[in-house]
C-alpha cells in the first residue's frame, strides 16, 4: 500500500512542476549522490533508530529538496507529515503536531513509520512562530521517526539545530539536466519544440528547475510547437547575497547598475541602509568619495525617517535610489579588487549599548523637566552643556543636586564609571545638599502645621539620612526597616 | 439538500466527539444519515463517527459534502439550552449552513471540502484483546495516570486489563478484574499511548455507558462506543508511541 501523501497526489495537478514532481527517488534528477544518500539512511530506519535521526536538506530553491522528501516517503512506503511557512508554527503547534508525530508510530503500530517534513526551516517568522526554533530543535533531539528539515540558507538557522541534523547540500542543477528534464516533460504533453526552445529556457532560469518548468508551460499554453520567438518570459530574477550586491553598488559605473543590484536582494530599505553604512569605508578608500557617498546615505536616511513619520512607503523609492544609485554615482575613481565586506554591526551595537542609552534618557528626562524642553530636544542639544558643567568644580554638586541625579548618570556626564572617586564625591556632596535644603524647607514652612505634608518630609529626610553611604539600594531598606521599628512590633527574637 | 432538526445535546456530543481531533471536518451527508472521518495533522488519531437519520427529530439530504469549522459551529452551539432542539439547513444560493434555535438564527460560512485535508482510509486491523468497561471507569483511568505522566501503557493479562503510568519519579497502576468489567477478551496486549490525544478522547467516551476497547501488542488502540442515545457510533484509532530505549 502506499503511504498517504498529502498534498501531493490531489485529483489533477494543473502545474506541470507538481504533475511531473517525481514519485520516488530514482526519478528525481540531478542529484545522484543525494539520492543515494537519502536512499541509505531510509534503509537505516528501516532496521531500528540510526545514528543521524534527522536530516537538513538546503540550498537554492526549486532544485528538488521537498521533493526529495517526498519521493523518499513514498519509495519506502513511509507516512508523511509536513509543516512549511504557510502552517503557523509557535512552540506548541511544533509540539502537539511534529513533536507527536515524531514520538508516536503510525496506524500500523510501532514498527511503522513516518516521516516529518518541516519545510523552509530556516524561516520562522519572529512573533507570528514564537518559539519555534527552539520547539524543532527538542523535536530533533527527541524523535524516534525519521525527520528532514528542509532550508534555503544553512546558516540561516540556529548552530544548534545545525548541530544535531547531518547537512546535505543540493546544488544548483546544471544546464545538461534540466534540458532533459523538460524535452522529456515536453513529449509527455505533446509540445514540439524547435531548436534552441528548451536551451534558451533551462538558460533563463538560473538553474532554478521549478522555474523553468513553470516557464515551459506558460510558453506552451495552447500551442503545439514552439519557436524561439515564443520565449516571452524574461531571465527570471536571481537572488544575490547582500555581500555581492555591496561589491555591485561600490564598483558600479552608472546608478541603474547599482539600483538593480539592490533589486535583486532580500533586504527593505531599511535594513539595506545599514549594510551600505557599515561597508561604505571598505568600498570607497578615498576620503572624498567616502564623505560624498555618507551624504547620499544621509538623503537617503531622511527619506527613510518621512516613510515612519507618514508611514508613506511609496517614499522608500526615493530612499532606494539614493542609498544606491546616488552612493554610485558619487564615487570620481573606479574601484577595482576584492574588498571584504561585513555585516552591519548597527543592531549588536544597540544591544551593547542599551544601559547606557537609558541612563541618557533618563537624564534628558530629568534636564528636559527643569528646562522646559522635550525629551528629545535635551537628549540632542542640551547634553553637551550639562556634561560641560559637570566637568567644571563650581557646579558640579549644584548641578548635581538641581537634577537630583543618581551615580550612573553622573558617571554619564563625566565619562566614566559610577564606582570612581570623583562620582563618589560629587553624589555624596550633591546629597547633602539636598538634605540641608530640606531642612530649611521644614524650618520655614514647617512651623506652621504639623500635618501630613510635614510627615512626608520627615520621612523623605530619613530616606536621605540613610542614602548618606551613597549606595543607590541601600536607602529603601533602611526606609523600611525604620519604618518597622515605629509600629513597636517585638518580634519573637526580642524575648 | 440538507434540512435537519436534532436535540442540542446529541448535536453537541457529536461535534464534540469529532473536535478533539480536528478543527475542521468534512461532513458526508446520505438520506440515512451523516459520517465523518478525520485524521487529527500529526497523522496519530484517527475518528469516525457515523450519525442515523433516526437520531434527528427529522432528516432530510441528498448525497453531498460539507466543510465545517467546529470551533465555530461548536462555539455556536454554546448558546442553544439543553433541552432545545436546533435545526440545520443548507442555504444553497449563498452556500451558508442555517442555524436555528428558538428564534435565533444563524448563518455560517462553510469551508470548501477541497481545502480541508483528505479523509484518511481506514486501515483494516484485527487487534487480539478487547475489553468493554464502563465510560466513566475509562474516564477516571486517564485522570490517574495523567496526575503522574504524559504517556500511558495500556495492556491485558490472563483476564485483567490494567493501566500503567510511569512519570520522572512517580508511577501508577491501575488493574481491572473481570467482574469489574463489562467484558473482556484476552489475547496479547501490551502497548504505550500519548496521554495527550487520550484525555481528548475519553472527554466523550467518558459520557457513554460502554466503552469498548480493542489493543494489540506495540499496536494502536481502538476505541468505540455509541453516542446520540444510541443511533450515533463513534470509532477512535490512536498510533501508539514509541517506548524509549
Amino acid at each position: 500500500m502506499p503511504a498517504i501523501v498529502i498534498g501531493l497526489m490531489n485529483a489533477k495537478p494543473l502545474e506541470w512542476a507538481e504533475k511531473y514532481r517525481p514519485r520516488v527517488l530514482t526519478e528525481l534528477a540531478g542529484h545522484p549522490n543525494i539520492v543515494k544518500e537519502l536512499l541509505g539512511w531510509g534503509q537505516g530506519w528501516e532496521k531500528g533508530i540510526p545514528k543521524d535521526r534527522a536530516l537538513i536538506l538546503y540550498g537554492k530553491p526549486g532544485i528538488g529538496k521537498t521533493s526529495a522528501a517526498f519521493a523518499l516517503a513514498n519509495q519506502m512506503e513511509w507516512d508523511v507529515i509536513e509543516l512549511n511557512a504557510s502552517d503557523q508554527r509557535t512552540a506548541s503547534i511544533i509540539q502537539k503536531v511534529a513533536g507527536s508525530a515524531s514520538m508516536m508510530g503510525t496506524f500500523d503500530g510501532t514498527s511503522g513509520r513516518r516521516l516529518v517534513i518541516l519545510d523552509e526551516a530556516d524561516n520562522l517568522h519572529g512573533n507570528y512562530d514564537r518559539g519555534g526554533a527552539r520547539a524543532i530543535i527538542n523535536v530533533v533531539k527527541n524523535t524516534k521517526q525519521p525527520l528532514i528539515l528542509i532550508a534555503n540558507e544553512f546558516y540561516d538557522m540556529d548552530s544548534a539545530l545545525r548541530l544535531a541534523c547531518k547537512p546535505v547540500q543540493f546544488r544548483v542543477m546544471n544546464n545538461t539536466t534540466m534540458v532533459n528534464v523538460l524535452k522529456s516533460i515536453c513529449r509527455q504533453e505533446g509540445v514540439m519544440a524547435g531548436v534552441g526552445v528548451i536551451e534558451q529556457i533551462a538558460d533563463n532560469a538560473g538553474g532554478d528547475l521549478r522555474s523553468a518548468i513553470n516557464d515551459l508551460q506558460a510558453i506552451a499554453i495552447g500551442k503545439h510547437e514552439l519557436d524561439v520567438d515564443d520565449i516571452v518570459t524574461a531571465p527570471r530574477d536571481t537572488r544575490e547575497t547582500v555581500f555581492r550586491a555591496m561589491d555591485k553598488i561600490f564598483k558600479a559605473s552608472d546608478m541603474r547598475s547599482a539600483q538593480e543590484a539592490a533589486w535583486h536582494v532580500d533586504e527593505s530599505p531599511d535594513n539595506l541602509i545599514n549594510w551600505i553604512d557599515e561597508n561604505l569605508p571598505v568600498g570607497y578608500t578615498d576620503e572624498r568619495d567616502m564623505s560624498a557617498g555618507f551624504c547620499q546615505l544621509s538623503r537617503a536616511d531622511q527619506f527613510l525617517g518621512r516613510v515612519r513619520i507618514r508611514q508613506n512607503y511609496r517614499l522608500w523609492r526615493y530612499a532606494s535610489l539614493f542609498m544606491t544609485g546616488g552612493v554610485a554615482a558619487v564615487k570620481t575613481r573606479n574601484y577595482t579588487g576584492y574588498n571584504k565586506y561585513q555585516a552591519p554591526q548597527f543592531w549588536k551595537k544597540l544591544g551593547q549599548t542599551r544601559a547606557k542609552r537609558n541612563i541618557r534618557d533618563s537624564l534628558a528626562g530629568k534636564i528636559g523637566g527643569i528646562c522646559h524642553v522635550s525629551k528629545r530636544y535635551a537628549r540632542s542639544d542640551l547634553i553637551w552643556f550639562f556634561k560641560h558643567m559637570m566637568n567644571s568644580k563650581e557646579h558640579a554638586v549644584d548641578v548635581a543636586a538641581e537634577l537630583e541625579m543618581n551615580p550612573d548618570e553622573i558617571a554619564f556626564l563625566l565619562d566614566t564609571k559610577a564606582s570612581t572617586k570623583k562620582v563618589k564625591t560629587i553624589y555624596e556632596s550633591a546629597q547633602q545638599l539636598i538634605q540641608a535644603r530640606v531642612e530649611h524647607d521644614i524650618e520655614v514652612f514647617g512651623g506652621f502645621t504639623h500635618t501630613a505634608p510635614v510627615d512626608e518630609h520627615q520621612l523623605e529626610l530619613d530616606l536621605i539620612e540613610a542614602d548618606n553611604n551613597g549606595d543607590a539600594d541601600e536607602p529603601l531598606e533602611d526606609n523600611i526597616a525604620s519604618k518597622g521599628d515605629t509600629k513597636n512590633q517585638s518580634s519573637l527574637f526580642d524575648f | 439538500m440538507f434540512k435537519a432538526i436534532i436535540e442540542s445535546e446529541k448535536l453537541k456530543e457529536t461535534i464534540e466527539a469529532v473536535s478533539s481531533i480536528v478543527d475542521e471536518a468534512k461532513l458526508n451527508l446520505t438520506p440515512d444519515g451523516l459520517t465523518i472521518r478525520a485524521v487529527d495533522p500529526a497523522n496519530v488519531a484517527m475518528v469516525s463517527l457515523t450519525i442515523k437519520s433516526n437520531a434527528f427529530e427529522e432528516f432530510t439530504a441528498t448525497d453531498g459534502e460539507l466543510g465545517v469549522d467546529l470551533n465555530r459551529l461548536s462555539d455556536i452551539m454554546g448558546m442553544a439550552e439543553k433541552a432545545e432542539t436546533v435545526e440545520l439547513e443548507l442555504d444553497e444560493e449563498s452556500h451558508k449552513l442555517v442555524i436555528r434555535m428558538s428564534g435565533l438564527t444563524y448563518k455560517i460560512a462553510l469551508l470548501d471540502p477541497a481545502s480541508i485535508r483528505k479523509e484518511p482510509k481506514i486501515p483494516q486491523l484485527e487487534l487480539p484483546a478487547s475489553i468493554t468497561l464502563s465510560g466513566n471507569d475509562m474516564k477516571r483511568a486517564v485522570k490517574a495516570a495523567e496526575k503522574v505522566s504524559d504517556h500511558i501503557t495500556m495492556g491485558v493479562d490472563g483476564e485483567t486489563f490494567y493501566l500503567e503510568a510511569e512519570g520522572d519519579s512517580d508511577r501508577m497502576r491501575l488493574d481491572m478484574l473481570k467482574d469489574q468489567l463489562i467484558g473482556i477478551k484476552s489475547g496479547d496486549a501490551h502497548s504505550l499511548f500519548s496521554l495527550d490525544y487520550l484525555s481528548d478522547m475519553v472527554k466523550s467516551a467518558g459520557k457513554a455507558n460502554e466503552v469498548t476497547l480493542e489493543l494489540g501488542k506495540d499496536f494502536p488502540v481502538k476505541i468505540n462506543f455509541q453516542i446520540a442515545g444510541g443511533s450515533g457510533e463513534v470509532n477512535y484509532l490512536l498510533a501508539p508511541r514509541i517506548e524509549s530505549d
